[in-house]
């Protein structure tokens, strides 16, 4: 991410910004990649367990899917299978991933100026795997590449620059206090 | 489709975005105050550990008290190659390695 810091200062046509998100993309992406064998083994591990365990196909694919968190699937699974009430499931569950709630609060300065609803998706992907990787590249988090709130004080935010005219800037409550340059 | 199974699936993904949203999306829109973001910072450094500690210091729900148990020795394994600061891949590869290569001699 270090790469992307110049971008930061006072260049911040869309281009260079656009050019400034794809390395910090790429670099999350190589960084992730140490990840994937010992993620692919886990998952294959919870698979053969559900399966064994009496869950169909179907259901382990969507559990994996909707709930991803899999510290928590691997307790849900043998609770199934014995048959425990639903209630108590759904709240093994629930305190199993209360660490989130730690993960989100350290996340979120990172994600300052994203739309709602960008941010309401995002969070289904905040896992212990993906917050070590952002946390391990540097604390706390950095921000996406000439965010307003990016301390580098890059200007143009990733709101304005995404949503054009369309929509008000002055929405979002994080913005940099420098003079604002106005977007291309 | 089993009704009960879903059922509980939906309840599971529901109390588990619960758990990731809501500060998510509280947090990020607004600028934090030094000391909160201090503390931020010092959340990976407490939550990290706490996740990975258990699996290598118990065994069978108890304490691990004698050093015949590979997790162990994968975890030094670890300490020494990010202490010397080797590539994350690298480190992590070996530490398997260290471990799976105990647990066939064991």
């Amino acid at each position: 991410m270090d790469r992307a810091q110049p971008f930061d200062r006072g260049l911040e046509g869309p281009v260079i910004v656009a050019g400034a998100r794809l390395a910090a993309a790429r670099a999350g992406f190589v960084a992730s990649l140490a990840l994937v064998p010992s993620v692919f083994v886990y998952g294959t591990v919870f698979g053969g367990l559900a399966v064994q365990a009496g869950l169909r196909p179907l259901e382990v694919w969507g559990m994996s899917l909707l709930v991803f968190a899999g510290a928590s699937q691997f307790v849900a699974v043998p609770m199934l299978a014995a048959g425990a009430s639903p209630l108590a499931i759904v709240l093994t569950t629930y305190v199993i991933n209360m660490r989130h709630y730690l993960m989100a609060a350290t996340l979120a300065p990172a994600f300052c100026g994203f739309p709602r609803r960008w941010l309401a998706l995002v969070a289904h992907w905040i896992n212990d795997e993906s917050f070590a990787i952002a946390v391990a590249r540097r604390n706390p988090p950095s921000s996406w590449p000439s965010s307003r709130c990016s301390s580098g004080g890059g200007r143009t935010g990733w709101w304005r620059w995404r949503a054009g005219r369309s929509r008000s800037p002055s929405r979002s409550p994080c913005r940099a206090t420098g003079t604002s340059s106005s977007p291309a | 489709m089993r009704k009960d199974v879903w059922l509980v699936i939906a309840g599971m993904a529901l109390v588990t975005y619960l758990t990731r949203a809501p500060l998510l999306l509280a947090l990020a829109r607004r600028p934090l105050p030094p000391r909160l973001r201090l503390w931020l910072r010092l959340i990976p450094l407490a939550v990290l550990p706490a996740l990975a500690l258990p699996l290598i210091l118990v065994d069978h729900g108890r304490l691990v008290a004698s050093p015949a148990h590979p997790p162990l020795w994968g975890a030094v394994v670890v300490f020494a190659l990010a202490a010397w600061r080797v590539n994350l891949f690298v480190t992590v590869a070996v530490a398997v390695a260290t471990v799976a290569v105990l647990r066939a001699l064991g």
